[in-house]
């Protein structure tokens, strides 16, 4: 047994299905196998049909993405490489060079990540729209799980919640950021505006009864209240959008400057509290793109991480232009445990343990 | 010290001078920004339960915990004393420190208490103990329903549910992790 997913009290309950990838237990994981080739091909067979394109990025690159709180694993080799995080870099210069629905599934890697929603090596489908906005990927969203959940049938013995279980026929929910925190929470970010510092947040977030740490940034404090309060609430009845994040969580999305709460035009799809789906906007400005790479950087450098170099053909791509598009990625590994009604990750992928 | 990637089910850590035990613990990542883990821990004192969500790379107190196996002598007024039977060191418990674990507590049972800095905390029972029924009402004939049962009071206060063939004066083997009914014994 995997020590770390001893404790999973979910496990306790199943006998059927074991995260220990020995040959009786690959054999009881038959159905979960079954249902994922089947989902695999459902969301090929969905974007196919809609006039995407399906293309493979390397997996051997030079940046593998520069986000301060994603590790990537080191190729060693001549030349040095990486596995990367995410294929968005290559999936932009592909819109870049006029591929205007573009998809890919396959794997991508993140060091230092493993929990019941976390493999370390996991499938991330990706699909992009050229001169489209988020509307557009919300529809392609709702779609995409209404087919799902009527076109793969979940196997039996499924302990946990199932996209059938959901009232996916419906139009998914949407809530603002604001809107899911004052749902959720007496809290309105918009309040406590990152310009006025850690300070009040912190204070106000201590009140409710939740840890905080005396080095935690005003992100960190918001993603506390977030994920302690409103993300276990998210998608329970149908699917759910939270939209106009923070701006200081934009990522590669673009920023929309309102008054006293810029937000960054991104959204975020749950499914029964299960964060599914990152969507954004592209950011297409090459100036402002160099100025949150060489400031994610510095953050990297300020955490003791190990420094990326920024990937200079994606700039190029950037400068000769982007189209305005819209991109998102999609966790494929949760999205066969919400098909199947398996409760963890680990028991939707063949081989889990080695990577563990 | 350790990390929150120590973090996992029967850690033992140290919150504000008090030992906790870590029940469950969950990787969680946000979208974007920090990892998180998010623990249910149980406080090994007062049983208290906490949630609390550390953020990765915050460090925790190790917990200085000793088990030493003694005997339970006596209760008086809800204080639980306790003998180490080779070096005759007593120690008493309250009622809070014991939490259910006082429903099972025979004189002269053999415990594990669990020392906090030197300081006795908790005790770790058996997990199965036998005990007398000091009073149950007879079972009632021709009842045969499979998996009724009636209360049966033990030697040691607890009530229990047991079968309707359980009588006055017989014992019974009990698990103290669920306080259920296992079968009779001699």
């Amino acid at each position: 047994m995997d020590a770390s997913l001893a404790g999973w009290p979910c496990f306790v309950r199943l006998p059927l299905w074991s995260v220990v990838d020995s040959p009786d237990t690959l054999r009881d994981r038959r159905s979960l196998l079954v249902a994922r080739a089947r989902t695999l091909r459902e969301v090929r067979a969905f974007f196919d049909s809609r006039g995407f394109l399906e293309v493979e990025t390397p997996r051997l690159v030079v940046s593998p993405g520069m986000e301060p709180h994603l590790h990537a694993f080191a190729v060693e080799g001549q030349p040095r490489r990486y596995l990367p995080t995410s294929p968005e870099l290559h999936l932009k210069r592909l819109l870049a060079g006029g591929y205007e629905r573009i998809y890919e599934m396959g794997r991508v890697f993140r060091a230092e990540e493993r929990g019941q929603h976390h493999l370390p090596e996991f499938t991330l489908l990706e699909w992009y729209r050229a001169a489209a906005g988020l509307p557009a990927l919300m529809d392609d969203c709702e779609r995409l799980l209404r087919h799902l959940a009527a076109a793969v049938a979940p196997p039996t013995g499924a302990t946990s919640v199932c996209l059938r279980d959901l009232r996916v026929g419906e139009p998914f929910e949407r809530l603002t950021y604001r809107e899911a925190m004052r749902r959720h929470t007496p809290i309105d970010p918009a309040d406590f505006p990152p310009a006025a510092g850690a300070a009040p947040l912190r204070v106000a977030i201590a009140a409710l009864g939740i840890h905080t740490a005396d080095d935690d940034d005003w992100d960190t404090l918001v993603t506390r209240l977030f994920i302690d309060r409103v993300e276990p609430h998210l998608g329970r009845a149908r699917p759910c959008f939270v939209t106009e994040f923070p701006a200081t969580q934009a990522a590669l999305a673009r920023i929309r400057p309102d008054a006293g709460w810029p937000v960054a035009e991104r959204f975020e799809l749950y499914v029964a509290g299960i964060e599914l789906a990152n969507a954004f906007f592209e950011l297409t400005d090459v100036e402002e793109q160099r100025r949150r790479f060489v400031a994610w950087q510095g953050e990297r450098r300020r955490l003791g991480r190990e420094v990326y170099p920024i990937d200079e053909a994606f700039m190029a791509a950037l400068a000769a232009g982007l189209p305005e598009s819209a991109g998102i990625a999609l966790g494929v590994d949760r999205l066969v445990m919400l098909v199947t009604g398996a409760p963890d990750v680990a028991l939707v992928v063949a081989f889990s343990t080695g990577a563990a | 010290m350790y990390s929150t990637s120590d973090l996992r089910k029967g850690l033992k850590i140290e919150i504000d001078g008090d030992p906790y035990l870590v029940v469950e613990a969950q990787f969680v990542k946000p979208g974007k920004g920090n990892a998180f883990t998010r623990c249910r821990l149980k406080n090994l004192a007062t049983g208290a339960v906490l949630e609390r969500t550390y953020k990765s790379g915050e460090s925790m107190g190790k917990a200085d915990l000793q088990e030493v196996r003694m005997q339970f002598l006596y209760e008086q007024d809800g204080a639980y004393h306790f003998m180490n039977t080779s070096s005759y060191e007593q120690v008493y418990l309250t009622k809070e420190n014991l939490g259910d674990a006082h429903l099972w507590l025979l004189e002269q049972m053999e415990v594990d208490i669990i020392f906090h800095n030197d300081k006795a905390i908790s005790v770790e029972l058996p997990n199965f103990v036998v005990l007398e029924v000091t009073q149950a009402d007879p079972g009632v004939k021709g009842n045969t329903a499979t998996g009724a049962t009636k209360p049966a009071t033990l030697q040691t206060g607890a009530v229990v549910q047991v079968p309707l063939f359980v009588e006055q004066g017989e014992k019974i083997r009990v698990d103290t992790r669920t306080g259920q009914y296992l079968e009779r014994a001699k």
